[in-house]
Order: structure tokens, then C-alpha cells, then sequence
């Protein structure tokens, strides 16, 4: 058996190169009609008057929606079952308007351009409300409101999380030096390349089948329900091919208008968001500002550690009500610090919504305490690596917070070899060179979860099924979002059956056929689906042990399977097919099928170790990152090749963290800025450094042959690496991020 | 009704227009169904939708990646086009381009790869031997989000070596396009709009002073953009792109010619051996299909503020030709601008050349861009200097600045301190502050007024130490704050 540790090429590669992958907006349907939005353009506000006649007098248009015409009911679109709890404050149409970008009205007609036109005939009027563009000034409002008890939402904090183990305070007074830093994270956007896009159509028998790229068919069925008022029952949601999501795509913004709109109308309906919409009306990485102070004795031991992190969420709660915790957690599973004091507090703001974004608040807050740590290692004159090696995890460390063992934890060995291959000591040593272009190099480490364990139903059920022609059927909700998941749980099937991954039918991602599951998010598809379909093909294989030891008559133990026969020991002419066997099942009425659940009971860190060498331009505050080195801790790489294209897509999207992405709330106004890609930079082809890759290959004894995460945690650490040696290059303390052209010639001619 | 004629997978396909604003895109995913190309901007900036357009260079033919996207469907008159559709042999197996990507996992989602393939496949009837520069040029206008892009420049490298070339019926389609060669422009007067397509100079210049209205389109970059973009409705377009005198580069003795209908990709080809000091301006210009599209006279007309080719150009004292009816007059380039978006062309005048005279002898020549990402981004500032010495005093100099005010700028002023001035310290740190006055830029998204004052002076003074008599630096040599503190 030799499918693991192979690089497969993706399942549906002809399809994609073909260019006959049927993407959303590919698929012609009959009758469709096309919605167009208005977007606020105040960034607080309610509506005083809409004029809407203008707009629906043009032929072609079929219905407006808006406040006056649509339910009211609130909801949060980052909850994933009944029963999970955050603060409901969307509406499909809200009566206040909280940002600029938030909708007030659609317009749906028989074609795209009817619907375009007809838009621009509608009026509104504003009452124009107070508005709050940044964390600092939200959260003095929410001081200052403290003691009222007439608060409105922007006036409360959205969430605060703290944790407190060890005495912070003894320690820091012990300590022989304090570092503190202020680092912030701007406002991101995930950028997949396929805009939002979302269809929905009434079916026969009356529901509402939506078709839609998400990443949990279950979550955009409970918020769809939840927000139009109907039963989930009424409503079948089916996954289509995503062009790229990294948890843009994780909230169903648009399923719940597309739904209404359906229902009402009576006919299939679409919104396709352009880019400018995608980038302003849906969700970003929420900004972050971390203050942050390290404690730390001469030879570099770290003692205590104390951040206090402000969290802008934007103007609706979504998963920021998550997010201090799930930062905090990041904070304790990657170095042995023994008095740690924590507070995340997250606040509204009237800029767009932050969500789900691949890293989920670990890009920010890794962020905020690698580049202090590489500050603190300044300070002490101590080269960062040694200094972190004095402070690191070991494997089989425990959480302090949660209690939660941290399982085969490999981040010394990335450490460790990742010096060693990047000569880290010497480049380090050598410092930054002379002249008009100088050079740096910078390192920072990361850890992420796998999965959401102990939280939420951390479960997967599958279904595998042999087909009378020895292929197989899987029938699960795997909701592979471009990154190659469905690949790897081939392989993983494959060598659990020794057959041939390309036999395995995958089945369609839909609410109607598959049960449950949290669907794609939090790294759980590799270490979670992935056990899930290993035991199910392990339980299956027993089932085939059991059926082929009486068809062979041959006992159960001297069974092998290879390219898919059954053989009874070394007896070459005693086997039989999968198919025959799935065959001869039929014939008795019964089917060679099993279903299993799995559900987790660890979650181990990945971890990683990120090296790189930065040329700055001086002259122009340019950085090119002319070396990169990727260390990562994942087990065991199922698909090596897959595991590559993960980490380099993850290069470019944390380069372009440290260095370009800023949406750049205007602050005088709320409006974003960076809302195209002629404005909002993203890293291209000849930008990208040749970003080399090493991977620790420990084994994990909880996950699926050993494997671990890696989609989420590579992007990760480029950012603090990338800072780190940009400051090691020009001997500055560069916090704010992205570290633009300017920033660094400001940095560099204090005079001005 | 005239129709508009192409080659599409080795067949002629002739269709009726009805609004010659319609762009490539759309008629290819809603008229034709070809869904392959995607949409990821809508407005030329990801390449997402990018297909290959082929037509005849002298004897050879010429692959073109284009952005479908800003496109308009009327220029497709006489070329040939390639979409992600037309790869596959008939038996269903894919093209070296396609299996390659498959094969180095160069694609994830697969929304972006349609377009990578098709940029691929330019690069791969272009240039048979490409290094890594020439990969990363030819795949700079698609952003992928998923890659990081290593797979797909692995892919690139690897569809040579891998597997049997593919080579495509050349002169068959050479001698198909030659019969789509038309003698005279065509026009389509439609409801929705009316689009020219002269084939002459004088044709062009004759429709332009009769419909002084109508928007001139090179090669649509900009133009595209205000259609798709702003919703602007054109009621009338001449295309330059089939004008054969347009087309023309001339190189002599009286400086470079350059047709207003030449493409930026080939203009920069043309200007560099010239003026190196400019290479990598254009080299990060813009995006491959951006320069494969756009002219450098449809640049120029459009004076944008920020736009780089100005000041270079106005450095060396480019003059553009203009033409009305029949008559000619030349001028300065920096005369053709008077204020934001607004310009010194009459009624139905239009640029004809650009003029770039033969180098002078002991030129000293710099351009700085200053932007956010090192490749394919607009500049905050761009500067040129250009200087010649008598002695160690300046004989001439000139100063043009982009991104400082509301169109591309000289800098007069600043100019006439320095002349006759010793080219020293004292001189330039008094012309700085001088160029801090002179100009009064603007804060906007991509700068601070306070960063561009400051960065413009910076760069005087960094074009000095490059300059200055005896002991000149070289441009990679020091870092000029260093020197300024
Ligand atoms: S769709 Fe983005 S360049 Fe055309
Ligand atoms: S493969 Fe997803 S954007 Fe390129």
C-alpha cells in the first residue's frame, strides 16, 4: 500500500485546467433573475426615505426588497447549530444602517444589466447617527457608557475574555528586563479569487434549494432558517465548487436574501457580487491592537507576560464574540511561560464586519507577541533563535489554560533544523549590510489547532459503500474548498482498501443526503475527516474481511487486500473482487456499506517555524523577500505535494499581511479604500520569493497516519517573520502593520 | 449590417453586434457560453478572465494574453482568439499548458487557472526558451490566492520538457487571418452606439473631425474601465488599433516615432536601448497584459496625474504630433497638459506620434517610481531628472514629476535656480526646498502629501549623489537618508 506520503495530483485537476469546472456563476439555469444592491453610503444611520418607484416602473424589473418589505428577524450568520450562542444583531435589511457598505435595498430583474440600471433610480435619504471608525475610540465610548443603562450595541463591548495563571505581577517585579510593543494588525481581506456568489430556486414540492460555495451546507441551512423564518426542513443547501474561500466564505452572507428572494419570487434567483461589493459588503480579518509586555531574566528565560488586546470586530458581532478566546488560546501552547495575564476585549465599530479568516485571530495575535519576542531577543542581545529555544514547548507539554495535552508537539525540531538549513546563525550574526539596499533576516513560530475539540460537535460521519464495479462511494459532507481536502481523504481511503484513489466517488455535498457535520474550518479536515474516513474504511474492511472469508473459505485473518482483490494468504488462485463481492451482496438484498462517527477527543498544535531574509530599498521603502525557509510540524504529510501548495499559498497571503493588504478604513468617513485590486495589493508571481519548504514528520499518534494540519497555521508566522527581519535590516521596531514603503522611510528620517 | 469577423478554434466566425461596448468577456460566458474564462475584477486587474489573441507581426504570427474583461468585442475584427476552451485535443487529452498545471499542482479552487493557462500558452508559442524573468513577467497580471504561485511557475518550466510539443497550424491561420484583412475601416452605427474602425490615417483623421464626440480607443485599458467600471456610456468609438500608420515604430536619425497605436510592451522594447535609465520604470510598468494591450499614446493622451510614461518622457524632451483633418502641428509634451484631465487637443485632433528625440550626448538620466508593491503598482511618485553639465554647471535640466499635482509636471521653477549653478551640495539642498515649493501634492490613498513633498526632494537628492562631478555613486550604491541625516 503507497498512497500515503505521495503527491497526487487533485482529484478534479482536468476538470479546473479545462476550464469545464462548473463554478456558480458558470451554471445556466432557466428563468434566473439577477439581484443588484444598494449599499449604505453613511456609516451610521437610519433610513428616513427610500423612492423605489423610479427603479420598479423599468421593464424587466420583478421585485425591490427592502426594511419595509422584508422580515425582520435577527440572527448571527456565524453560528453553525441550534444552540450555539453569540449575540443575533443581523437583518437581511436593516432599519439602522451600521457601515458603509451595509445593504438597504435589492433590486431584482430578468437580466444582470435591467437590474444594474434600475438600482441607480432608487433614492434614499439618511438620518445620519454617530459613527466610530477605530478600536480606541470604541472602546473609550463603551468607558464612558458604562455606568448608563440606556446603552445602544455600538456602546457595549462585544466580548472580553481574560485568563490568569501564576503571578504575572511577582514576576515582572522579579524580572531583569520588560519589553513592551504595541503592535497592530490592519483589516484584511481573504481576496478568493471567485467573488460572492450565491443561487437559490423554489423546488417542486415548495422549499428552497440553494446552491452555494460555502464551507457548511448545515450552518448556511440553521442562518438561512433563522433568518427568513422558515424551518430548516424547508430549505436544502448544496455545496458548489468554491474558487477559493480561506472563511470568506464561511458566513453565509448572501444564501439568506438569495433564499427570500426565491421564495417570494417564486423563481430561481442570483447574486453575484463584483469585486468592489466583495471587498466592501462582505467580511475581513478584524484589526487588531495589541499591547503587549514580556517579562524576561538576563539569560532570556521568559518570566511573565501580560497582553491586553483590542479587537475590532466592524459593526456586527458575527464570530467576534469568539475571537479574544481564540486568540488567547494561541497564547499558551507554544512557549513554557509560567505566569501569564491575558485580556481580549472585542468592540463594534461602523467599518464592515470582520469573520471567519483562515487563522481565525492567530495571524494577529502571533503578530502581536513574535515580533515583541523578537524585541525582547534585541534587548538582550540575544540571537532570537537561541532565545526562543530557551523558552519553547516541548512535546507532550500541557495547555495551562485549558488542560488539554498539546500531543506530539514538534516545534524545537522546526526551530532546530530550520536554523540549521537557513544558516540562521550566521546571517544573523552578520547583520544588515551597507549601502542603499539592505538586508535582514527574520524568524518567527507558530502553533494552531486541529480541529474544534473540546468545543462545538466535533464529529464526522461517513458513509463508504462498494460499488458492484469496485469503485467505492463516499457519501459525506466534505466540503473541499480548492485546497485538495477530498484528495487526501482519497488517499487515506486508498491505502486503508489498497485501491485506487481515482475509484472513489465522492458524493455530493448536500443537506438532503449527508448527516451532519461542522463542514470545513478550524483545521479539521485532514486530522478530523480524515481519522472519520480512515475508520470507516477500516470498519468497512472488516465487513469485507467477514463477506470474503466465507466466499474464500478462508479464515478472516489470512486476508489481504491488493489493488482491489481479496486474496486468502499466499493462495494466488483463491481471491475475489471487491465488485464481485459488493455483487453478490445485491443479490441478497443487502448492500457492502458501512457508516461510522467519529468523534475527537484530542486536539494536538501544528507548529511551525517561518525563516526569512528581506532586502529593503532604502531609496524607496520597497521590501523584497528574496529567501524564505517553511518549517512545519504536521505528522505526517499524507500528500506532500498538496501539503507544498498549502504552505506557498500561505507565504503569499501572510507576505502580503506584513507588507501590502490594508482595506484603509478612511477615518474621517468610515468608507474603505482598498476595495479593488489596483488599490488593495496583493502579492504577485514576481513578488514571490522561492519560498522553500521542510517538513517535521513526527507522527501524531491521534490523527490519520500520523497527520496534522497545515492548511490555517501557514499563514501564520510570514508575517512576524517577515517584520523581524526588516527590523533586523534596518535596526528599527516597525510594529504597525503592513509595514508600507512609507511607514519604513518614515521610520528611517525621523527628522521628517 | 457589417460584421464583426474573427477566428475562433481555426474557424471563421462573423456576428452581428449590438453594442459595440459589449466587452470580449461577456460575449464569451453569455453569448457563446464559454465559461472557462472567468471574472474576478471585472476590471483588468487579476486576469482571471485572460485568453490569447494572435495576429500577424510582418511574417510571423503574434501571441497576445489580453484581459477579456475590458475588451470590447468589435476589436476582435481580423484576429484570431484562443480561450481555455480551444486547448483540449479532439480526444479529450489535455495540452502540454493544461497537463503541466495538472501535474505540478498548479492549480487548487481553479478559479484563477483558466486564465494562468492562457498566459501560459502565450508565453509558450512566444518564447520557446523562457527564464525565470520571462515566467514571472508573463504570469504577473494573474493573482492567484491559493498557490503562491510556485506550482504554477514550476508548471511553466516543466511544459516545455515534459511532454510533446504542440504546435498549432500556423500558416494556416496566417493565411485565414490575411483573407479577414480589411482595405477599408469598418463601422457599425448601432442604436446603442456607433463604432469606427479605420484602417488609414487619413480615414481616422477624417472620421474624427466629423464625429469630434466620439472617445478614441487604443488599446481600451482606460477605456474599458469607464464602460465596465463607471457605467459611462460612450455614444461613439474610433478604434486606432487597425490604423496602419498608428502601428508604426520609426527609428532614426531625427529620435524614435512611435504610433499612437503601438502598444506599450513594444514601445518600451523600442525606447530602452535608448534610454536604459528608464528600463526598470517600464519593466514595472505594469501588468504583461496591461502593456500587451495598452499604447503608450493612448497613455499619454489620457495624462493621468499618476501616470509613469510622462515623466520619463518629458524628461528627454518628447514631443508629441498631433493631427486634425489634414493638418499637423508638434508640441512639447508638457504642453499638451493644462489642467486635471484636461488637455491642449481641438475638437477632433488627436495624437498621431510620439517623438522622442536621439539621445543627447552626456546625458545624466534617472527615473524613480516610488509605490506600495515593487511590480505592476501605481506610483505615489513618479520622478525624472535629466541633466547635462558644462564643467561641473548645469547646462540643462529638466524635472518631471507624477503623483505631485493634477496632471504630470515640469518643474520650471526648480529648473531655472539650477541653471548655470555649480552642481553641488549647497545647490541642491537649496533647489530641494525649492521643489517643496513649487509643488503641492495632494494625501490620497496611495501617499501622504507630507511622504510625496518629502520623497520628491529625497529623490533630487539622490539623483545628485548618482550625478555629481567626480564621485558619483552608483544607484545600488548608498542608502540616501543615511547620507541626508
Ligand atoms: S476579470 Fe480580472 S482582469 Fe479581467
Ligand atoms: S487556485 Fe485558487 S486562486 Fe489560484
Amino acid at each position: 500500500m503507497n498512497h500515503i506520503s505521495t503527491s497526487l495530483p487533485i482529484l478534479d485537476g482536468y476538470d479546473k485546467v479545462s476550464g469545464r469546472l462548473c463554478f456558480t456563476e458558470d451554471m445556466k439555469l432557466e428563468g434566473l433573475l439577477h439581484a443588484k444592491l444598494i449599499f449604505s453610503s453613511v456609516a451610521h444611520a437610519t433610513i428616513k426615505h427610500i423612492d423605489i418607484e423610479a427603479a420598479r416602473a423599468v421593464p424587466g424589473v420583478i421585485g425591490i426588497f427592502h426594511h419595509g418589505n422584508t422580515p425582520g428577524n435577527t440572527y448571527n450568520s456565524t453560528i453553525w447549530f441550534e444552540g450555539q450562542e453569540a449575540p443575533e444583531d443581523e437583518t437581511m435589511f436593516p432599519g439602522v444602517l451600521r457601515h458603509i457598505g451595509d445593504r438597504v435595498a435589492a433590486v431584482i430583474a430578468e437580466t444582470q444589466e435591467i437590474a444594474d440600471k434600475a438600482v441607480r433610480l432608487i433614492e434614499v435619504e439618511y438620518d445620519r447617527l454617530p459613527a466610530v471608525f477605530d478600536a480606541f475610540a470604541a472602546r473609550d465610548l463603551c468607558e464612558e457608557m458604562a455606568s448608563s443603562d440606556q446603552k445602544s450595541i455600538f456602546e457595549k463591548p462585544v466580548n472580553e475574555t481574560t485568563f490568569d495563571y501564576g503571578n504575572t505581577r511577582a514576576a515582572f517585579d522579579r524580572a531583569d528586563l520588560i519589553v513592551e510593543d504595541t503592535v497592530t494588525t490592519p483589516k484584511t481581506h481573504h481576496c478568493a479569487m471567485e467573488n460572492h456568489v450565491c443561487v437559490a430556486m423554489p423546488e417542486a414540492d415548495g422549499r428552497i434549494l440553494i446552491l452555494t460555495p460555502c464551507q457548511s451546507i448545515f450552518a448556511v441551512q440553521f442562518v438561512v432558517a433563522r433568518a427568513i423564518g422558515v424551518p430548516a426542513s424547508q430549505l436544502r443547501v448544496v455545496k458548489t465548487p468554491i474558487g477559493g474561500s480561506f472563511g470568506g466564505k464561511a458566513e453565509p452572507v448572501l444564501d439568506p436574501l438569495c433564499a427570500w428572494f426565491a421564495k417570494t419570487l417564486e423563481r430561481p434567483v442570483t447574486i453575484a457580487f463584483s469585486r468592489a461589493e466583495t471587498f466592501t459588503a462582505t467580511r475581513t480579518r478584524c484589526k487588531a491592537i495589541g499591547y503587549i509586555q514580556t517579562a524576561v531574566n538576563r539569560d532570556g528565560r521568559i518570566l511573565a507576560r501580560d497582553t491586553d488586546v483590542l479587537i475590532d470586530v466592524g459593526a456586527y458581532c458575527t464570530g467576534g464574540i469568539f475571537l479574544p478566546e481564540s486568540m488567547a488560546q494561541r497564547l499558551c501552547r507554544i512557549y513554557n511561560i509560567e505566569n501569564q495575564h491575558y485580556r481580549g476585549r472585542s468592540f463594534y465599530t461602523n467599518t464592515l464586519p470582520s469573520g471567519a479568516y483562515r487563522g481565525y485571530g492567530s495571524p494577529q495575535i502571533h503578530a502581536i507577541s513574535e515580533i515583541n519576542l523578537d524585541h525582547v531577543a534585541r534587548r538582550l542581545g540575544m540571537d532570537p533563535v537561541k532565545f526562543r529555544l530557551k523558552n519553547l514547548i516541548s512535546p507532550n507539554d500541557v495547555d495551562p489554560v485549558t488542560g488539554l495535552g498539546l500531543g506530539n508537539a514538534r516545534i524545537r525540531d522546526c526551530v532546530e533544523q530550520g536554523s540549521v538549513h537557513f544558516d540562521w546563525g550566521n546571517r544573523w550574526s552578520a547583520g544588515s549590510t551597507e549601502g542603499r539596499r539592505k538586508r535582514g533576516v527574520g524568524m518567527a513560530c507558530a502553533t494552531h489547532i486541529n480541529g474544534c475539540f473540546p468545543g462545538f460537535h466535533e464529529a464526522t460521519t461517513a458513509t463508504l459503500r462498494v460499488r458492484e464495479d469496485g469503485g467505492l462511494d463516499l457519501t459525506c459532507a466534505l466540503h473541499d474548498l480548492g485546497c485538495g481536502s477530498n484528495t487526501v481523504l482519497a488517499q487515506i481511503i486508498a491505502e486503508v482498501l489498497d485501491i485506487s484513489p481515482l475509484s472513489i466517488v465522492f458524493s455530493e455535498v448536500d443537506t438532503e443526503i449527508c448527516d451532519y457535520d461542522l463542514g470545513t474550518r478550524a483545521s479539521r479536515m485532514t486530522y478530523i475527516a480524515g481519522e472519520a474516513v480512515r475508520r470507516t474504511a477500516e470498519k468497512l474492511k472488516l465487513q469485507i474481511f467477514a463477506m470474503a472469508s466465507l466466499e474464500l473459505n478462508c479464515a478472516a485473518t489470512d486476508l489481504f487486500i491488493t489493488d482491489g482483490r481479496v486474496f486468502c494468504g499466499d493462495r494466488r488462485d483463491s481471491s475475489i473482487s471487491l465488485g464481485e463481492l459488493a455483487a453478490r451482496e445485491a443479490d441478497r438484498d443487502r448492500s457492502l456499506s458501512t457508516t461510522e462517527t467519529y468523534r475527537a477527543s484530542a486536539n494536538p498544535g501544528s507548529y511551525a517555524a517561518h525563516f526569512a531574509e528581506v532586502e529593503v530599498d532604502t531609496l524607496t521603502g520597497a521590501v523584497q523577500v528574496v529567501d524564505y525557509l517553511a518549517v512545519h510540524d504536521l505528522g505526517r504529510a499524507i500528500n506532500p505535494q498538496l501539503v507544498e501548495g498549502q504552505i506557498h499559498g500561505g507565504v503569499q497571503m501572510g507576505m502580503g499581511f506584513a507588507l501590502f493588504e490594508d482595506i484603509d478604513i478612511d477615518v474621517d468617513n468610515g468608507r474603505v479604500k482598498g476595495d479593488r485590486f489596483s488599490r488593495y495589493h496583493l502579492v504577485n508571481a514576481p513578488e514571490m520569493p522561492l519560498v522553500k519548504v521542510l517538513l517535521v514528520e513526527k507522527h501524531e499518534p491521534t490523527g490519520p497516519y500520523g497527520a496534522k494540519a497545515v492548511g490555517e497555521i501557514a499563514t501564520i508566522p510570514p508575517a512576524p517573520a517577515i517584520v523581524n527581519a526588516i527590523n533586523h535590516a534596518l535596526d528599527t521596531n516597525l510594529t504597525e502593520l503592513p509595514v508600507t514603503p512609507e511607514r519604513i522611510i518614515g521610520a528611517l528620517s525621523p527628522t521628517g | 449590417m457589417t460584421a464583426v469577423r474573427f477566428i475562433l478554434d481555426g474557424e471563421r466566425i462573423e456576428i452581428e453586434v449590438a453594442d459595440p461596448t459589449r466587452t470580449l468577456l461577456q460575449y464569451l460566458r453569455e453569448d457563446l457560453r464559454r465559461v472557462g474564462s472567468k471574472e474576478g475584477c471585472a476590471e483588468g486587474d487579476c486576469g482571471a478572465c485572460t485568453v490569447v489573441i494572435a495576429e500577424p507581426d510582418g511574417d510571423a504570427l503574434r501571441y497576445r494574453a489580453v484581459n477579456a474583461c475590458i475588451q470590447f468585442l468589435p476589436t476582435l475584427d481580423g484576429k484570431a482568439l484562443f480561450t481555455v476552451e480551444s486547448l483540449k485535443a479532439a480526444d479529450g487529452s489535455l495540452h502540454p499548458v493544461q497537463q503541466s498545471m495538472v501535474d505540478h499542482h498548479g492549480s487548487q479552487c481553479g478559479f484563477c487557472t483558466p486564465g494562468f493557462i492562457m498566459s501560459m500558452l502565450a508565453l509558450y508559442h512566444n518564447n520557446p526558451a523562457p527564464t525565470r524573468a520571462d515566467i514571472d513577467d508573463a504570469l504577473s497580471g494573474n493573482l492567484c490566492r491559493c498557490t503562491g504561485y510556485r506550482s504554477i511557475v514550476d508548471a511553466c518550466r516543466h511544459m516545455y520538457t515534459d511532454y510533446a510539443r504542440v504546435e498549432l497550424d500556423e500558416v494556416g491561420l496566417m493565411a485565414e487571418l490575411r483573407e479577414l484583412r480589411r482595405d477599408r475601416g469598418f463601422s457599425l452605427e448601432l442604436e446603442a452606439a456607433h463604432y469606427h474602425a479605420p484602417v488609414t490615417l487619413a480615414e481616422l483623421a477624417e472620421l474624427y473631425l466629423e464625429h469630434p464626440d466620439a472617445q478614441i480607443l487604443a488599446g481600451g485599458t482606460d477605456v474599458g474601465l469607464w464602460v465596465t467600471k463607471q457605467l459611462r456610456e460612450l455614444p461613439a468609438v474610433i478604434y486606432l488599433g487597425n490604423v496602419a500608420e498608428l502601428r508604426r515604430i520609426g527609428v532614426g536619425a531625427e529620435g524614435i516615432e512611435i504610433g499612437a497605436a503601438v502598444t506599450l510592451t513594444d514601445a518600451f522594447d523600442t525606447i530602452v536601448p535608448h534610454y536604459p535609465e528608464f528600463g526598470e520604470m517600464f519593466r514595472r510598468f505594469a501588468s504583461l497584459p496591461v502593456r500587451n494591450a495598452g499604447t503608450l499614446g493612448g497613455n499619454v493622451a489620457n495624462g493621468s496625474p499618476i501616470g509613469d510614461s510622462m515623466p520619463a518622457l518629458m524628461a528627454v524632451a518628447t514631443r508629441v504630433r498631433l493631427r486634425r483633418g489634414d493638418q499637423q502641428r508638434e508640441m512639447a509634451l508638457e504642453d499638451l497638459y493644462l489642467d486635471y484631465m484636461k488637455n491642449a487637443m481641438q475638437e477632433g485632433e488627436f495624437i498621431e506620434a510620439i517623438v522622442i528625440p536621439p539621445r543627447v550626448d552626456a546625458l545624466l538620466l534617472r527615473c524613480y517610481k516610488l509605490c506600495k508593491r515593487y511590480d505592476q503598482d501605481i506610483s505615489a511618485v513618479c520622478a525624472a531628472f535629466a541633466l547635462r553639465l558644462d564643467g561641473e554647471r548645469v547646462s540643462e535640466i529638466r524635472i518631471a514629476l507624477g503623483g505631485m499635482a493634477a496632471i504630470p509636471k515640469r518643474a520650471p521653477q526648480t529648473e531655472q535656480s539650477l541653471l548655470g549653478k555649480h552642481w553641488d551640495e549647497s545647490t541642491v539642498r537649496t533647489a530641494m526646498d525649492s521643489l517643496r515649493r513649487e509643488f503641492t501634492p495632494l494625501s490620497d490613498m496611495r501617499a501622504s502629501a507630507g511622504y510625496r513633498s518629502r520623497a520628491t526632494a529625497n529623490l533630487l537628492y539622490r539623483f545628485y549623489l548618482e550625478t555629481r562631478p567626480g564621485q558619483a555613486l552608483d544607484n545600488t550604491a548608498v542608502n540616501v537618508f543615511a547620507v541626508t541625516a
